[in-house]
């Protein structure tokens, strides 16, 4: 399908190249916006700035990286840039913005989400992009722009730590 | 195999093999861990079920193109509307005048162009001076 996008590009086609972008990445790009911005309106936002951005993008793109991880890294920027002007509206450390991050969606699963919440952010960010993407390490290692092997021993120490937080709570 | 591989095994794959299962049958520690992955693995599941975006997400994104297909155009607009103007002049003046038609439309075009070239320059100049 990525193909499909570079050949249309080729065609000078760009119009047609980006509705099959939205076809295969609208979803996705959301995904992982709301999975570093946290919060499900400011996330349709940013992801709607990042595909725009994506179009204003395409003539310049050259099919070197994979046009999914071209994709990711707009989206990814667009995030932190968000994050970056909220924190400095609200004069208050980045870190603590980002902290909602895995409280996303809803109530349910809250304690596990607040046992999430606990998580350094790195792995924090990979358990909820693992679920968000239907348990797909190969997709979240494209959209974080990592190496399998590092996805899968982020979660590895997520749900060794998970468990023992877990525990803990039961304990005590 | 021993407590630490079995566990290493069930957080690393999230399934079991038969020799961790034959492990986990023998072991109440590693079979309660094993559960507590899976109930684990099932709250969290729940809990970041794959959201879907706004059906209105599209929409508003094309309209975003849109706008800026447009502010492009108007970006783009004023190098064309000197030439162009230079140009409809000399035909104009061409046709006026027919005895000079070609040295009117001669001498538009070279200025048209001319003037093209100026306004190209002066913009890149400004852009220059702008980022120095």
């Amino acid at each position: 399908m990525d193909s499909d996008v570079q050949r249309l590009l080729r065609q000078g086609q760009r119009d047609r190249a980006f509705e099959m972008i939205l076809d295969l990445y609208e979803t996705k790009v959301f995904r992982l916006v709301l999975s570093l911005v946290g919060n499900v309106a400011r996330a349709e936002e940013v992801a709607q700035d990042s595909l725009i951005k994506v179009w204003q993008a395409l003539e310049r793109y050259d099919g070197r990286a994979a046009l999914g991880t071209w994709i990711y890294t707009i989206a990814r920027n667009t995030a932190l840039t968000h994050l970056r002007a909220e924190s400095y509206r609200r004069t208050v450390p980045l870190e603590s913005i980002a902290e909602p991050a895995a409280s996303a969606v809803g109530r349910e699963g809250g304690d596990v989400r607040r046992l999430v919440e606990r998580l350094p952010e790195e792995q924090r960010e990979v358990v909820v992009l693992y679920y968000y993407q239907e348990k797909s390490v190969e997709e979240v290692a494209l959209m974080l722009d990592l190496p399998q092997g590092t996805v899968k021993s982020h979660l590895f120490r997520a749900r060794k730590m998970l468990a023992e937080m877990m525990q803990g709570a039961k304990a005590s | 195999m021993n407590c630490d591989k079995a566990q290493e095994a069930i957080l690393e794959f999230g399934i079991v093999d038969a020799d961790v299962s034959a492990h986990v049958a023998g072991c109440e520690t590693c079979r309660n861990f094993l559960a507590l992955q899976r109930s684990l693995d099932e709250q969290l599941t729940m809990a970041y079920a794959a959201p879907d975006p706004d059906a209105g997400l599209r929409a508003r994104v094309r309209a975003g193109v849109l706008d800026e297909k447009r502010r492009r155009f108007w970006d783009l607009a004023p190098s064309f509307i000197a030439p162009g103007a230079g140009l409809v002049t000399s035909g104009l003046c061409a046709l006026l005048v027919p005895d000079v038609a070609r040295l009117a439309l001669g001498v538009g075009v070279v200025l048209s162009a001319a003037s093209y070239v100026g306004q190209l320059l002066f913009t890149w100049l400004t852009e220059e001076l702008g980022e120095g």
